[in-house]
């Protein structure tokens, strides 16, 4: 198996087409990135000297700061960069004060709500958003820069390189045996249809963590240079994407979720690829379906964001679609859950679970289909 | 070791491709000789797993070959007719990657890599790439290939096509000598690729089977429907004709005819012994290439 194993890894990594693409991923991706880092500097230390607990004094400091800085900003006077970077401050915390007493509101309305209803999938909804959303922890503050952009990384660039790599590189992994002849000696061998499918599929899945593997520290290493690597105690609240978020995180349990649930959903989409190779007699009518299946829900999403008039089925296409859950984004900026049985479960959960019943189903038909492949033409 | 064909039968839509054959197989060389879309290829597909039959079974020692499964394809070494190889693959790594899909151990496959490029005449060039290869290289990997697992079936699909006559005669022998102990299954049109080593001789024409004999009996069918006719060479056209004319050898003026023919084609004909080739040209006239005329 072992042998099998590199036999396939050899294949997939002598393909010159995913150094090209991935080379020409990372180079568009880094057009613009690099950050000045004498400036960045400054700002990292205007903000250090707020980081910590948020006492009121701070708070009140800040609140001054801010009413000076509206003042000045109505006046149409200018600001010092200095004034700027302290105004900047006192408005996130302001924004941060704000969604902390809103959720507080949200709190107190749930407990009341709760009260109300009898036991049902809606109570022990309202139940668990108020949980969750008394767990959350927005007391300390802490400059989040550099893990803010590691977790954009993932939603903006990450899950579109991991996406195009899969289908370049593991879209060809049966079909082109096909196209080539090569499947009849596959077919006709002793571990053909068996050893060496499991072979294929391992090794695809291996291909896959290494691309993840290598944007990932491309992403590291970029923000790590340019915005250092603190702010991780930071809570995802304090990253305006995710500011209504109901998931008490901070950035680093955030970045480590959000990665985990990235791998789980694109090693469940390599399967699927895996899968519709073995079904496809072309490397051209694989890699295009592979593509469609990925794109279809991005593009929808894409399009139907900027037209605003997203339908029902249409949001739940693209809210169960391979798409979103590698981007993960989605699955932790607002509350959303799905009744099982009377329980509600979240749709990260409920994310993870689809994709690793998309491995296993997709994984036991390839192998399936493998085992009764015939050579028709 | 006993091979046995019950009745299979292969459809492609409407196409009867394989039409209800049975035969059997024991140790030896069996010559499956037949002209384009025969039903050869197809019937060499269904006994390497690569393609089911539509109705029928094949069995190995009394078992259902499908049934056995990986066991079966274990006992089976197959040469197809239009072979793919990966052109980045050196000779080498090709035959490491087969021997990997066949379960050999590295250290067995290394050995046996080792004489049988030597046998196929690739040792020079084991470590070039085979898509830099020619088609008689490309063959002879394919051989190569075929024989890793020491299979007790060998089945190849036109096996010498791309091999020059010496290549040819290598492998032809190589066959015979390794027959004793195995089935060693050989479809063709090349008549003289079966001609010698074959023990029987399967013929099949639109996915049937006409016969399956050893080439004595074969020959003895159209005995008597051999002729040689010396003629001028304007009447060449008249008696192709007429009559099924194999051979075609000059002699100065004159020409001389290899007819098949029920009856006697000219009174100056001359009864001749039949060969495979006549044989052929008996049972697969449409479809017979004359070749070049020998002078």
């Amino acid at each position: 198996m072992l042998g099998l194993l590199k036999f396939e890894l050899y294949k997939i990594y002598k393909q010159k087409s995913i150094y090209i693409l991935f080379a020409l991923l990372i180079a568009i991706i880094s057009t613009g990135g690099w950050i000045d880092r004498s400036s960045e500097k400054v700002i990292y230390q205007g903000y250090q000297k707020w980081e910590g607990k948020l006492t009121a004094e701070k708070i009140n400091k800040l609140d001054r700061i801010r009413e000076d800085g509206n003042k000045k900003s109505d006046t149409g006077q200018e600001f010092t960069f200095k004034e700027h970077l302290l105004y900047s401050i006192s408005m996130v915390i302001f924004q941060q004060t704000n969604f902390t007493e809103e959720r507080n509101k949200e709190i107190t309305q749930l407990k009341e709500k709760i009260q109300q209803t009898p036991l049902s999938y809606k109570k022990r909804q309202d139940e668990l958003k108020k949980d969750m959303l008394s767990s959350i922890d927005t007391s300390d503050f802490y400059y989040p820069k550099g893990p803010a952009i590691m977790l954009d990384m993932i939603y903006t660039f990450g899950f579109v390189i991991t996406a195009f790599m899969t289908i370049i590189g593991i879209g060809p992994i049966f079909s082109k045996e096909y196209s080539s002849g090569m499947d009849q000696f596959l077919l006709s061998s002793k571990y053909g249809r068996s050893k060496a499918v499991t072979a294929k599929i391992l090794a695809s899945l291996l291909f896959i963590l290494s691309v993840i593997a290598m944007w990932s520290l491309y992403s590291v290493a970029r923000s790590a240079y340019s915005f250092g690597l603190h702010g991780w105690k930071s809570s995802i609240q304090s990253v305006i994407q995710f500011l209504e978020s109901p998931y008490p995180f901070s950035l680093s349990s955030a970045f480590t979720l959000m990665m985990m649930i990235h791998v789980i959903a694109a090693l469940a989409f390599g399967v699927l690829v895996v899968f519709i190779s073995a079904v496809s007699k072309k490397v051209i009518v694989s890699v295009l379906t592979s593509g469609v299946i990925f794109g279809l829900p991005l593009v929808l999403d894409t399009v139907l964001d900027y037209g605003g008039t997203k339908k029902v089925w249409v949001d739940r296409f693209i809210s169960f679609s391979i798409y979103q859950f590698m981007k993960v984004k989605e699955l932790f900026v607002g509350f959303r859950t799905y009744n099982f049985f009377g329980y509600p479960v979240l749709q990260p959960i409920l994310a993870v679970i689809l994709s690793f019943l998309t491995i296993i189903l997709f994984w036991f038909i390839t192998q399936w289909i493998m085992k009764k492949k015939q050579i028709t033409v | 070791m006993n091979l046995a064909i019950e009745h299979v039968t292969k459809k492609y839509g409407n196409h009867h491709a394989i039409d209800d054959i049975s035969c059997e197989f024991s140790n030896g060389v069996y010559g499956i000789l037949g002209a384009n879309g025969s039903g050869k290829t197809t019937l060499m597909r269904m006994l390497a797993t690569v393609t089911t039959p539509t109705a029928g079974i094949i069995r190995v020692n009394g078992k259902n070959i499908l049934s056995l499964g990986d066991d079966y394809r274990d006992m089976i070494g197959y040469l197809p007719q239009h072979i793919g190889l990966y052109k980045n693959f050196t000779a080498d790594k090709f035959l490491h990657y087969i021997a990997a899909l066949k379960g050999l151990s590295k250290k067995e496959a290394a050995l046996k890599i080792e004489e049988l490029l030597d046998l196929v005449n690739l040792m020079d060039v084991r470590k070039k790439k085979v898509g830099t290869f020619s088609g008689g290289m490309k063959q002879r990997i394919g051989i190569a290939q075929a024989l890793l697992n020491d299979p007790k079936i060998l089945i190849v699909d036109e096996p010498t096509a791309g091999l020059d006559p010496k290549e040819r005669i290598r492998f032809r022998n190589l066959l015979s000598s390794i027959s004793g102990e195995r089935i060693v299954l050989l479809s063709t049109h090349i008549v003289s690729d079966i001609e010698f080593i074959a023990k029987e001789v399967l013929i099949l024409k639109n996915g049937r089977l006409l016969h399956k004999r050893n080439p004595q009996e074969l020959l003895h069918e159209i005995a008597g429907k051999v002729w040689l006719v010396t003629t001028a060479e304007s009447e060449i056209p008249r008696y192709q004709d007429m009559f099924k004319v194999g051979n075609i050898v000059r002699s100065e003026s004159r020409v001389e005819l290899r007819i098949i023919s029920d009856d006697r084609p000219s009174l100056a004909a001359i009864l001749t012994t039949p060969n495979l080739e006549d044989l052929y040209l008996y049972f697969f006239e449409e479809d017979f290439d004359a070749g070049p005329v020998k002078v």
